[in-house]
């Protein structure tokens, strides 16, 4: 399939809000591309009234309501709602519900710890760095799942220290890293820590690494930094800044009051847990 | 209270009014007062010296003739043109004169039925011209009147739907209209077009070089060079047709004894009538048939001011691929818009088929999308908005509508026009 997909365009009064992501849902595509995209995001209560509200009062589409409610009087699983809903409207060629498909077959045989990491790497990709961590520690924590391997330890406590880094706060990272570290032994996380050290400026290297990674290597990674770091200097946020530079004194500082708001706002959604 | 069906027929010489009687099934005359033997208003303004009064028809000519105040005529041509008039050195838009006038002639069927709620209302011009148009909507919508209740047609269109009203063995053939105005003569030929579903009638208008002034029709040798003419064109028009019957309309024939040989040829074997207002009437059967659920006419009606070609898009609906129609063939342009949303899925080009309604070869319209933000397969969503300009040229305007939340829209435009 391929093309053009007509749209139903219903005037929703009442968008559908998910708090997750900090955004609502205003037609059946936007639904669908929600479970389709997020799915290990849904909670077990995702099929609730307000949903079921939304989509035969807001979205117009009550023999959809009608169906889902059938199929929890018949005891379907949420796997099998979210499928139907998805071929319902019809979004999704057949192929992408195949993929779909095997997602919830993943879902179905992970293990809820393996379940939670996927959501908490999803809420890490967001840059929802406390959410992430939250959700990090309740797995290391739990008490659900004490058979977890090594190898995932391992990459709970690195996503773990990538999102503390993502707050600024490098003691925090550096413990995590150390730790994944010690887990997985990969050569990459000691890079991810030799950049740390650098970024934060007050960080020592840790004095296990410094006699496990030859000086060259630690030069070539210097290197390696500097160039990233010269590079984010001048583009994306780094560029914006340097522009607010070259303004009058009147707009610079209006500039610079407006881009620290926007700076404020982006680590208050990301500290939000 | 009677709600009124009108038709209201507006030419630079002569406007009429007709109302569709729901009683009769019919579209009858509406003259100025009861006593009003002609159903012809003049289409003329007079604005009374020193007051605010205006006056329309052979009052303004009464005014102006006494001396009582300024008229001006020719107002459909002169709003076509945005010309001005200046009265009392005051300038006038056309615009404004047009004004005055419609809610002038729009009082007449008020007071003379007794009824002021206008069910619907078809405005006949010989052409439609969009700045006419225009002006006729504002003044309506000024008045109150919704804009879902006031259409539009030409002299084609209103001739069509006059004689698809009579009995079918009227136009079981061929039938065709003389019209002869101080504006001008101008033929129109039906056809009914078999074995296509739905049925095909269509009608084709020329304007004679033969038209002449009504004046000559004042002595006894201009009335005689008038039929000879008349009967020529006829002869030459008519011959080897199988035209079932002749209608005659216009301030030419409101007396038609001066064209005794042209009567006589046309009434051999045909079916010949004579009479004023049948623009008036025939817009007032479409005023009827527009507040009908179902159309009482199921005919692809094709003619000058209706598409030719049906425009349509190639989609996917509810999984299955499908042709959506934005416009068909046979639909008045002023009032043939169409508005639908699509999400791009592995596309960047939007592709319109362009159907004629007779043998021409299909044809395709193409609109580039890689102006708007490239985006996941699947995440962008436009709206099509389609209007057409005239009969042969649409506009087609493709905006961005991003997709919700996840990716807004940058609120991009692309506006593109098409000769069809």
């Amino acid at each position: 399939m391929s093309g053009l997909i007509l749209c139903n365009d219903t005037n929703v009064k009442n968008p559908y809000p998910i708090a997750e992501l900090g955004i609502s849902l205003h037609t059946a595509e936007e639904l669908c591309y929600y479970i389709y995209n997020y799915v290990f995001l849904l909670e077990s209560d995702f099929i609730n009234e307000p949903l079921l509200y939304f989509i035969g009062t807001e979205l117009a589409m009550p023999k959809l309501e009608e169906k889902i409610r059938k199929w929890i009087m018949d005891q379907s699983d949420m796997a099998q709602i979210l499928f139907m809903i998805l071929q319902d409207i019809h979004y999704y060629s057949e192929a992408e519900l195949g993929v779909f498909k095997t997602q919830l077959e993943w879902m179905r045989r992970a293990n809820p710890s393996e379940r939670a990491k996927k959501k908490a790497d999803y809420l890490l990709q967001k840059r929802k760095y406390a959410g992430a961590i939250h959700l990090y520690d309740s797995i290391i924590g739990g008490e659900q799942d004490k058979g977890m391997t090594k190898e995932f330890m391992g990459a709970l406590y690195h996503n773990k220290g990538v999102a503390y880094a993502g707050l600024f706060e490098a003691e925090k990272a550096l413990e995590c890293m150390e730790k994944a570290y010690e887990s997985l032994e990969r050569e990459e996380i000691l890079k991810e820590i030799f950049f740390l050290c650098q970024i934060s400026g007050e960080l020592e290297l840790p004095e296990a690494m410094m006699l496990a990674v030859p000086a060259e290597q630690q030069f070539k990674w210097k290197e390696e930094f500097d160039t990233l770091y010269k590079h984010l200097m001048y583009s994306g946020k780094g560029k914006e800044l340097e522009e607010l530079w070259e303004k009058d004194s009147i707009r610079r500082k209006a500039g610079i009051q407006k881009l620290l708001s926007q700076w404020k706002q982006e680590y208050r959604e990301m500290a939000k847990s | 209270m009677q709600e009124l069906l009108l038709g209201i027929d507006i030419c630079d010489d002569y406007s009429q009014i007709s109302y569709f009687n729901p009683q009769t099934l019919e579209a009858e005359n509406l003259g100025l007062t009861e006593d009003e033997s002609s159903c012809m208003v003049p289409t003329v303004i007079c604005k009374e010296k020193g007051t605010d009064s205006w006056f329309i028809g052979e009052e303004a000519y009464r005014c102006a003739l006494y001396g009582k105040g300024t008229m001006v005529d020719k107002l459909v041509k002169l709003a076509g043109k945005k010309g001005t008039a200046t009265i009392e050195g005051i300038k006038y838009s056309a615009d404004d004169l047009l004004r005055i006038f419609i809610k002038q002639i729009l009082a007449i069927p008020v007071g003379r039925l007794g009824s002021d709620k206008f069910a619907s209302v078809v405005f006949a011009f010989q052409n439609k011209s969009a700045d006419v148009m225009d002006t006729v909507i504002k003044v309506t919508d000024e008045m109150g009147i919704p804009r879902e209740c006031v259409h539009m047609a030409n002299h084609a269109e209103t001739y069509l739907f006059y004689v698809i009203s009579q009995k079918k063995e009227l136009w079981i053939n061929q039938s065709c209209l003389f019209d002869l105005s101080e504006t001008g003569l101008h033929y129109y030929e039906l056809n009914v077009i078999r074995g296509r579903k739905p049925q095909v009638v269509e009608v084709n208008h020329e304007e004679l070089e033969e038209g002449f002034s009504l004046e000559i029709l004042e002595t006894n040798a201009g009335k005689k060079l008038g039929d000879t003419i008349l009967s020529s064109c006829a002869e030459r028009l008519l011959q080897r047709k199988v035209m079932t019957s002749v209608f005659l309309t216009g301030k030419g024939f409101e007396d038609s004894q001066w064209a005794a040989g042209f009567l006589r040829f046309v009434c051999n074997k045909r079916r010949a009538f004579s009479g004023p207002g049948l623009f008036a009437r025939g817009a007032a059967y479409m005023a009827y048939d527009h507040i009908q659920e179902e159309t009482s006419y199921p005919y692809v009606c094709l003619c000058e001011g209706r598409l030719q070609s049906t425009i349509s898009m190639q989609v996917w609906h509810e999984g299955r691929e499908r042709q959506l129609v934005l416009a068909s063939a046979g639909s008045d342009w002023y009032e043939a818009k169409a508005a639908a949303s699509f999400i791009l899925d592995n596309t960047n080009v939007l592709e319109f088929l362009v159907t004629p309604m007779g043998n021409g070869r299909q044809s395709k319209l193409t609109i580039q999308l890689d102006e708007f933000p490239a985006r996941p397969n699947k995440t962008t969503k436009v709206e099509v908005i389609a209007a057409f300009l005239s009969e042969s040229k649409i506009s087609i305007r493709v905006i961005d509508r991003g997709f919700g939340e996840f990716f807004p829209a940058a609120g991009q435009m692309i506006r593109q026009d098409f000769q069809i």
